[in-house]
């Protein structure tokens, strides 16, 4: 029988003591369950595929340039279904004219045309036969179902006549016409 | 004020659109409107831009009513007018109140319901339409002042 004093002493209070550590230990990574080396949340909003250097162009029926879209690179996500762009530059090309724009972020939902241009958006619209009118905003909208880009959040319009700003700001691509709403502010110069 | 014309014009308005090639704009709703001390507050308003030079020429508003005001004279007296509509020519300093026409100046006024006043030298002219009839209230010139050492005689 071991003595009480011998098991008081030091060695012994030492001994006692990492055994009593080393098994709640052990009990401890028995109970857990098993988890991966990655986070599950990490794994599902990291990107499947990324390119880099990207560069698209894309042609009509009659072989004519309609958009090129350059990108420093773009990262797929399969479970948001959306591609992110960084600094994004498109153009596209129509009879009336071209537009382009760029942004330093850009997404595209899969299996749409339609691109929304974030942070520091701007785009220049150019007419055949009328001035350049040029948008910068928080975010720009390329909508490709009726092929117009709707500007919003300190959405500015500049043209010859003078620079506009509004709520939301829309030009159509095949069309001069642009719509504002929400408090609308002009500043027209004069003729003399 | 005389520089007013050359001044920027300021527009705010809930809406807008606005058609480059014609270089027409059209803003609705609380449209208000400055240029210099000139001052333009409407319903609607029709702004047309020279397609050759780009630079706006002229602008319609309408309201119930539309009302103008600018300041005539350092001394701070102000010409105020209103109507159905009212056309100001920025190139020729031109302003036309149609409809229900009203304009005051210092302080004579008029009413009538076609009004041009001129805005650089500061006439205006009157006709009447349909029944309508031209009414002017002309203030008497004030006695000028005869000259301190003739009164004291």
């Amino acid at each position: 029988m071991l003595s009480f004093n011998k098991l008081t002493q030091p060695k012994s209070l030492l001994l006692i003591g990492a055994a009593l550590i080393i098994s709640a230990f052990l009990g401890w990574y028995g109970v857990t369950p098993t988890t991966n080396l990655v986070e599950t949340d990490s794994l599902s909003s990291s990107p499947d595929y990324f390119i880099t250097k990207v560069k698209v162009k894309e042609f009509d029926i009659d072989g004519r340039l309609i958009e090129e879209l350059d990108a420093d690179q773009t990262l797929h996500y399969t479970a948001k279904s959306k591609t992110l762009l960084e600094s994004p530059n498109m153009e596209r090309y129509s009879k009336s004219g071209h537009w382009s724009a760029k942004a330093d972020k850009g997404v595209i939902d899969d299996g749409s045309n339609d691109i929304l241009l974030t942070e520091n958006a701007r785009a220049t619209k150019k007419y055949l036969q009328s001035e350049d009118i040029k948008l910068s905003a928080d975010n720009i909208h390329y909508l490709d179902q009726n092929k117009s880009l709707t500007s919003y959040g300190n959405a500015t319009l500049t043209s010859t006549q003078g620079e506009t700003s509004a709520g939301k700001i829309t030009t159509y691509i095949n069309s001069e016409e642009v719509v504002m709403t929400g408090s609308v502010r002009g500043k027209y110069e004069t003729i003399h | 004020l005389p520089d007013d014309i050359n001044k920027p014009l300021e527009i705010q308005a809930n809406e807008a659109s606005f058609d480059q090639n014609s270089g027409e704009a059209i803003y609705k709703g609380n449209v208000f409107v400055k240029q210099g001390s000139i001052e333009i507050q409407a319903q609607y308003l029709k702004v047309s831009t020279d397609p050759k030079t780009q630079k706006f020429s002229s602008l319609e508003a309408s309201g119930k009513p539309a009302k103008f005001s600018q300041q005539v004279d350092w001394s701070g007296n102000i010409v105020i007018s209103k109507g159905n509509e009212i056309h100001y020519l920025t190139d020729e300093s031109k302003l036309e109140i149609i409809g229900d026409g009203y304009l005051s100046r210092m302080q004579n006024s008029i009413t009538a319901d076609y009004i041009l006043y001129m805005i650089e030298d500061g006439t205006f002219s009157a006709e009447k339409k349909d029944s309508g009839r031209v009414s002017m209230t002309l203030q008497p010139q004030a006695p000028q002042d005869k000259p301190a050492s003739e009164t004291n005689k």
